[in-house]
């Protein structure tokens, strides 16, 4: 009984640590967001316009932006980097556990909570707060597809996070890195400003990476400016293969350089 | 005394570079980072003012004074005091402040130099210097020597409160054991000084000026470089800076006899 019990309050601290690295993330997308609106609010009060879109499809491109972004999120990289560097991840070496699995699951076992979390207490608030504001989905099938493609995207949010962690078998610096690709996802990803507003080059660059359909492509799904869904499900799917099978190929040589640092 | 302090930081300084140049990828990683970070705003601005000619009456070479010196202000904050206040809670949990206290000089100094950096947000300060000097000299008004002077001032006492800001975070760690994430806060926190005040309204307004004030931090120095001095924000910026210092001091002394008490 003890030892499931010490099994238990490690858990639990780890399942503390991640909450705790959620309830961060999620107060400076609170307040990043909140700038946002103010922002949008001013521009638009002085007569000014950004790009093709009106009030309410930018402060609801926002508002989603938050919600899905909120879900799509994960941070198990911050953990993985800490277990290589600090050497916790020799202890999955003795444990009959696939390494990959094993991490998707502590993701989406939290991401259950987090879902919740964001949907019921953020998203319904704000969008009852800037009701008058906010436009429907384009159409209920539009919905539909926004909410199976945001169920994608979490995967290939955690595929991709999983990829990041492996930087640490190769970098010291890995939480500089993670940190450097946050904020391209996140650009990418159409947090900052919707994608088709951008310099044309850098249009250009984002359609090379699988970071739009992150939470930019699903929003742009509800909003009725991407009516080709067959190619927004191809491109998903396309990215989570790759990106699958690149993870499991890098992860294996991550461990054949672990363990020559080891011997 | 201040050449006492000068020569502490001096040894500091140098012994904290010479540990930064062990790692060279490091170095260049960081740069790139900043590189990219800085990046960001420039471009969301510059995205912003194809389509509008001002925000809140800021002009697209004002907001680049406002988006370089918090840049600025960052490097600044790097060299002096940002990491090592963030440390203060490590400090305290692993006990190695009870070396510091017996130490004959100024505790909160030795905390905060301990970990001064120059390269971890290196990049960030020379691009916002830039930043600063492009968006001064495409100004479509007449610039004086005078509106320098202003700005160097007002930065000046815009360090002191972002000082005091971060030292009132950090001093949690006092009570509450775990406070690093409190940086992580910070950081956003000085990103938003890169909007104009002027979109703030109701209560956002008031919680950005008198509960984190980072709504005068960046942009009552810039105005002042920009030509739009306001004295009111001046003002304000003055009277907040005099009380979260003052505030910021008390709290540590009770942090510091909070600490005593706690270890007897």
């Amino acid at each position: 009984m003890k030892k499931y019990l010490a099994l238990f309050r490690t858990s639990w601290q780890v399942a503390l640590t991640y909450r705790a690295s959620f309830l961060m993330f999620f107060v400076v997308s609170v307040i990043q967001t909140v700038f946002l609106l103010y922002l949008w609010f001013a521009i638009y009060d002085q007569g000014g316009k950004i790009g093709d879109y009106n009030f309410q499809e930018i402060l609801t491109y926002y508002l989603l932006q938050f919600v899905l972004n909120g879900i799509v999120s994960t941070f198990i990289s911050w953990d993985i980097i800490t277990e290589i560097k600090e050497g916790g991840f020799s202890n999955y070496f003795l444990k009959p556990i696939d390494y990959f699995r094993w991490q998707a699951t502590i993701n989406y076992a939290s991401k259950i909570v987090e879902i919740l979390f964001i949907i019921v207490g953020v998203g319904i608030a704000s969008f009852f707060l800037f009701r008058e504001f906010v436009l429907p989905p384009a159409s209920g099938l539009m919905l539909f597809h926004m909410v199976i493609l945001t169920l994608l995207a979490t995967l290939l949010s955690f595929i991709l996070e999983f990829l990041i962690g492996m930087a640490a078998f190769w970098i010291t610096e890995a939480f500089s890195f993670k940190f450097l690709t946050m904020t391209i996802t996140r650009f990418f990803a159409g947090n900052i400003l919707p994608l088709s507003l951008l310099p044309v080059p850098l249009i250009v660059a984002s359609q090379f990476t699988p970071f739009p359909y992150l939470s930019y492509v699903p929003v742009q799904i509800y909003l009725g400016r991407i009516t080709d869904i067959g190619s927004a499900y191809i491109g998903i799917v396309f990215w989570i293969i790759l990106l699958y099978f690149t993870a499991r190929w890098v992860y294996r040589m991550g461990i054949k350089k672990y363990e020559a640092v080891g011997s | 005394m201040f050449t006492r302090i000068l020569k502490i930081y001096g040894l500091f300084l140098a012994q904290n570079i010479k540990k930064e140049m062990m790692y060279r990828t490091s170095f260049f990683i960081l740069i790139v980072i900043d590189f990219i970070a800085i990046s960001v705003p420039v471009i969301f601005f510059q995205v912003l003012f194809s389509d509008v000619d001002t925000i809140g009456g800021w002009g697209f070479p004002a907001i680049l004074i406002l988006v370089g010196s918090v840049s600025f202000l960052r490097e600044m904050a790097y060299l002096t005091f940002r990491e090592g206040l963030g440390a203060l809670g490590e400090q305290i949990r692993t006990g190695r402040f009870d070396v510091l206290l017996t130490k004959p000089f100024p505790t909160q100094l030795l905390v905060a130099f301990r970990e001064i950096s120059l390269v971890e947000s290196l990049g960030e300060g020379v691009v916002g210097f830039l930043l600063i000097v492009y968006g001064f000299t495409h100004l479509e008004i007449d610039v004086s020597l005078l509106h320098v002077a202003a700005y160097v001032l007002l930065l000046f006492v815009s360090f002191i409160l972002y000082y005091s800001i971060v030292l009132l975070i950090n001093t949690v760690a006092f009570w509450i054991v775990r406070a690093e994430s409190l940086g992580a806060l910070m950081w956003t926190f000085m990103e938003m000084a890169r909007y104009p005040r002027e979109i703030l309204r109701g209560i956002g307004k008031i919680f950005f000026t008198f509960v984190i004030p980072i709504s005068l931090v960046a942009t009552v120095p810039s105005a002042a470089l920009a030509g739009n001095i306001k004295p009111d924000q001046v003002a304000l910026l003055l009277f907040l800076t005099v009380a979260f210092f003052i505030l910021a001091t008390f709290v540590w002394k009770k942090g510091i006899q909070h600490y005593n008490s706690a270890s007897s």
